[in-house]
């Protein structure tokens, strides 16, 4: 199924127009319209798009000497007023945070589903970018045609079971009567974005006590398959329940009578049922196994001596509690002493100074 | 009826009682070991010797010995195993050189339950009967509450010899309550290194005719498991001092002041008839005064934020009774002379009785020194000084009258001595000032050498002439040259606005260089039509502009390490590997084609101390800078970062394989507008300012940039210094 694209950009966008269908490789069908200097989106409006996509920088004089004296931000905080069961997604270049924003700023915006970095996602990491444009025009339509929209419809939308829904409920969802918009921010940006009810590869990985690359492997991929996460906007990013991912373990490992750790039990069925051997999710730090969570900063495995807790978002209790290595402490400038507390700040200092705590 | 019995009670003493007056009453350690060695002294020893051996394991020990008068049976059973004894009260003064007794109530030997569970006493002493040896184990662990303090045995061992060596008295601490760390080391150091004050000898007691003369009391302290607890810099670091007051409390209880200040040779007295102190009669001091600023700790060994945290940690103005330190005053934390809480209130009031000497000074007491600027030594005595009574614990000055007289006494010598600073704080300004205005500028100094010679009638008039006419030519070429000349603030001014520049330039720059690359990627579908040679040449074009426009991006992520909101205002502690990967990446189309090899050797555990990104970022993008501009020509270009970090400084060095910096001009080249590099294609002309802000930016931090000597394959180091503590 084509997708319509709305693409809003200022002078001369035909070149990005062809790089956005060119992109979609024949999924996409791009509308080029031009920033209306008083905001007036009724051509635009018109198109029947699935997705809006807006350039940031629209304030280069068109040619009949008109100029939108606003940024992109703008005509999509607009838009989105108009249309609010509609994606949209910025289109800039990486550095522009320099300049004129701040990208975690945006990110957080509701204003904006996503963004497209014309110099990278337009030139060398298609695919990808292909797939998050189809995900939101697709799921925000399905959002969009929705007539019940009620709580327990929306948690259908997870396509889980009740252990599911219960764990997602606790995440705080929008409430009956929800808005598309804040279905997919809360999707998104809290189910897929935080570790808790869902899983990325790495922190599936680790709660399974084994490496990303034996995670990855094919056999335990297919294992894993009855916890993948297969509901709303999940094409953007891979998840895993959660709890699905520790049943399967589980029933896989036998680990119910055998009274070995889920880990255990996991590796050992991988090397007797796939007749694989599967790495141990080892800490970088000191090197010892399994590892317990992931470093916030680092994306590494990691055990909770070697890391300290970390407050970085207000992200809802159900999720994990992210943690910061040492390693990330002492040799990265990426660690924000304001979002560790009192006690562990003072840690984090002499971890610092000293290399470790003792 | 009533039945009625009269009975006699005696108190009796529970072993507990020794946890009490040992291990409660003397909370730290360093006050245990200060009160052996007040046993020491009062044994008329010449010497004593800490030893702490293996203290840092579970099987180490202390030894503490002397080379006093020792002990008799007699002396042990009367002295040493009865508690509170009243010897020190009815032999205020020692048998040999009549000191006056430190000890008091006999705690110290139950203090040192502070140190270990088991001692071993051994003591020589010479009797009328010949030499006497005693020797006694305790565990004090035998001594459990519940059981009476008197039946507890404890065996002691006595003989006699004829010949002995030397008299003395030796402690052994064995099972230590708590293994040692070097602080503690250092700590102890610290402490019983003020116990013994050098300057405030003049207020130990007058010795009897009938004593022999006191040949002096020294101090050793072995610690052979921390080499780096020998040794101590103070006196040099007091060498420093602005000034040095002494005062003291004259026969009749008035109080004089006499102040040496470092630069002037004649001392400044004062002696107040506002008040007087009869009860401090002979009491004396002398207080060192530190100005943390300038060139003043240069020959000292100290920087000036060593010199800061030396005067936090060790700064204060302590009280010595009979030549032994009351701990607490003075110590770290203490302000028992209100210095600091005046200080903080920025209190201006000028005392009344110091109005005239404050006359003609606006807000004089805004110069009052804190603590950490003092270091002094207050020197009382309990035989001349009755009134002053010391607490239970040892730690403190009973708080009355004549306590209170003694604060006033020091405190209106230091509030005299503020006086003084400001002035001469002042004046050397007004000199300064002075100075700089009569310094005559160029052309002023040629009119007054032509003015001479028009009335020098001895020179031959035609002689003159000529002089003259050279005199006018030079000052023509002055002010040809002053015009052309632009100053070094204007530089900056200019260079500043030059920044803002850079700004929208990279802006532009990046836009370009992204469109660039969509065209790049037109041509891309278009080369498909092209064959053979001509398809072969048009990719090697195509990727030099993708190469063109990487370059000219990573330019401008240059800028963005500069100028984000991050590295500008943020002060945070940095990983340095991860910044010069920043910088390796920024600079990798310069690199790359110019062939540079850019090796970061930085530890990825050595940090920075607090501090802003964007300023050690300025610092890093200069030197390097500078280095690759050097390399660039040179057959062999390699230009290498790496660093190391200790507690109190981190150093990073940048070594190239360039044209190198001749040694005589390693100082010159940090002045400003002097370059010794070549103009870049890239990185354009030097404006001689890139060292000079190296080295403003690492003296600002209290550090300082410096080239070295290279070592093979290096032509050219250049190292940076960075205190771990900041003065900026």
């Amino acid at each position: 199924m084509i997708r319509q694209i709305a693409l809003i950009e200022d002078k001369d966008g035909e070149p990005l127009r062809l790089s956005v269908e060119q992109m979609g490789e024949g999924d996409f069908q791009v509308s080029l319209f031009h920033p209306p200097s008083d905001l007036n989106l009724t051509t635009a409006m018109d198109a029947n798009a699935d997705l809006f996509l807006v350039d940031y920088e629209l304030d280069t004089v068109q040619e009949d000497e008109s100029i939108a004296n606003y940024r992109g931000t703008t005509l999509a905080a607009r838009l989105r007023e108009i249309k609010p069961e509609h994606p949209i997604v910025l289109l800039t270049r990486s550095d522009l945070s320099l300049w004129a924003t701040d990208h975690r700023t945006v990110e957080a915006s509701s204003t904006f589903d996503d963004i497209l970095y014309k110099d990278q996602e337009l030139r060398s990491e298609r695919a990808n970018a292909k797939i998050r444009l189809l995900s939101l025009a697709k799921d925000y339509k399905q959002l969009r045609e929705s007539s019940d929209r009620s709580v327990s419809t929306l948690l259908g939308m997870l396509k889980t079971d009740e252990e599911g829904r219960e764990q997602a409920l606790l995440s705080n969802p929008p409430g009956n009567g929800w808005k598309a918009v804040e279905v997919a921010k809360w999707v998104r940006s809290i189910l897929i974005r935080y570790p808790g009810v869902l899983y990325c590869p790495i922190h599936a990985a680790t709660a399974l006590g084994i490496s990303l690359a034996s995670f990855n492997h094919p056999s335990v991929r297919s294992a894993l398959e009855p916890a993948r996460y297969r509901g709303l906007f999940y094409a953007s990013q891979e998840r895993w329940w959660r709890h699905t991912l520790f049943q399967v373990a589980n029933h896989f490992g036998e680990t119910a009578d055998t009274g070995l750790s889920l880990r255990e039990g996991f590796r050992i069925a991988a090397k007797s049922k796939l007749d694989l051997e599967v790495e141990l999710a080892v800490d970088e730090e000191t090197g010892a196994g399994p590892a317990d969570t992931v470093c916030y900063c680092l994306n590494i495995p990691i055990r909770i001596e070697s890391s300290l807790p970390y407050h970085p978002d207000a992200r809802p209790r159900v999720m994990d509690e992210a943690r910061v290595s040492f390693k990330a402490i002492r040799e990265t400038n990426d660690v924000d002493e304001s979002h560790f507390d009192l006690v562990h700040r003072e840690l984090m200092r002499k971890i610092q100074r000293e290399g470790h705590v003792t | 009826m009533i039945d009625r019995e009269t009975t006699n009670l005696v108190f009796d003493v529970d072993a507990a009682l020794l946890d009490e007056l040992g291990e409660r009453l003397v909370a730290r350690r360093s006050i245990a070991i200060a009160e052996l060695i007040k046993n020491a002294y009062d044994a008329d020893a010449t010497e004593v010797t800490v030893s702490f051996r293996n203290v840092t394991t579970n099987h180490g020990e202390i030894v503490v010995a002397d080379n006093g008068s020792g002990m008799t049976l007699e002396t042990m059973k009367n002295g040493w195993m009865r508690i509170a004894t009243t010897d020190a009260v009815a032999n205020p003064q020692s048998k040999k050189f009549g000191r006056p007794k430190t000890g008091a109530k006999g705690l110290g030997r139950f203090a040192c339950r502070r140190l270990a569970s088991c001692l071993s006493l051994e003591s020589t002493s010479d009797g009328p009967a010949g030499h006497n040896r005693i020797n006694a184990d305790f565990d004090w662990r035998s001594f459990q509450a519940g059981q009476d303090l008197s039946n507890i045995q404890v065996e002691v061992t006595h003989e006699t010899a004829e010949e002995i060596a030397s008299t003395g008295t030796t402690l052994r601490f064995t099972a230590l309550t708590d293994t040692w760390k070097e602080k503690d080391i250092a700590e102890i150091r610290t402490e019983l290194g003020e116990l013994m004050d050098p300057l405030a000898q003049e207020a130990y007691v007058q010795r009897s005719a009938d004593k022999e003369p006191d040949p002096g009391f020294g101090m050793r302290i072995l610690a052979p498991e921390f080499p780096n607890q020998e040794g101590s810099p103070v006196e040099r670091f007091l060498d420093a001092a602005w000034g040095v007051l002494r005062g003291q409390v004259t026969e009749k209880g008035n109080p004089e002041y006499v102040l040496n200040i470092r630069d002037s040779e004649t001392p400044l007295n004062h002696a107040p008839t506002a008040f007087s102190f009869p009860d401090l009669s002979g009491a004396t001091f002398t207080i060192r005064m530190m100005v943390y600023s300038g060139n003043r700790f240069r020959t000292t060994g100290f920087n000036l934020t060593q010199a800061r945290t030396f005067g936090r940690e060790r700064g204060g103005v302590r009280i010595y009774l009979d030549g032994f330190q009351v701990f607490s005053y003075g110590s770290p934390g203490d302000d028992w002379l209100s210095l600091d809480q005046d200080g903080a209130r920025r209190l201006v009031r000028t005392p009344d009785e110091l109005q005239n000497e404050a006359e003609g000074l606006r807000r004089p007491m805004l110069a009052l020194p804190g603590n950490m600027q003092l270091f002094g030594a207050v020197a009382i005595s309990r035989e001349r000084n009755p009134g002053i009574a010391v607490s239970i614990s040892r730690e403190r000055l009973v708080q009355n009258e004549t306590f209170e007289h003694l604060k006033r006494f020091v405190r209106a010598g230091i509030d005299w001595m503020t006086i003084c600073y400001a002035r001469d704080l002042a004046e050397s300004r007004r000199d300064r000032g002075h100075t700089s205005g009569s310094t005559p500028t160029p052309v002023q100094a040629l009119r007054t050498a032509r003015a001479l010679i028009r009335q020098e009638l001895s020179i031959p008039r035609e002689n003159r002439t000529a002089i003259e006419s050279s005199l006018n030519e030079a000052e023509s070429l002055l002010s040809v040259e002053r015009e052309a000349y632009i100053s070094e603030l204007s530089m900056l001014r200019v260079l500043a606005s030059a920044g803002t520049t850079v700004l929208v330039f990279d802006h532009t720059l990046r836009a370009m260089a992204g469109q660039l690359l969509d065209v790049v990627d037109r041509l891309e579908a278009f080369s498909n039509h092209l064959t053979g040679d001509h398809q072969t040449d048009f990719q090697q074009t195509l990727e030099d502009l993708r190469s063109w426009s990487s370059m000219a991006t990573g330019q401008g992520s240059l800028v963005g390490l500069l100028v984000s909101p991050e590295a500008r205002m943020r002060s945070t502690s940095l990983a340095v590997r991860p910044l010069v990967e920043s910088l390796q990446r920024g600079f990798q189309g310069y690199t790359t084609l110019f062939g540079i090899r850019f090796e970061n050797a930085v530890p990825p555990t050595v940090r920075t101390p607090p501090m802003h990104q964007a300023e050690l970022y300025a610092v890093l993008l200069n030197v390097l800078t500078n280095s690759f501009k050097s390399v660039r020509e040179m057959p062999h270009r390699v230009v290498r970062v790496d660093a190391s970090a200790t507690p109190q400084e981190l150093v990073v060095r940048v070594h190239d394989t360039g044209t190198g910096i001749a040694p005589d001009v390693r100082d010159e080249v940090f002045e400003p507008f002097v370059t010794t590099s070549q103009p870049d294609p890239v990185l354009g002309v030097g404006t001689g300012l890139g060292l000079k802000i190296v080295r403003d930016f690492t003296r600002s931090w209290g550090g300082d940039a410096y080239f070295l000597d290279p070592e093979s394959p290096w032509r050219s180091t250049i190292e940076l210094l960075i205190p771990n503590e900041l003065t900026s």
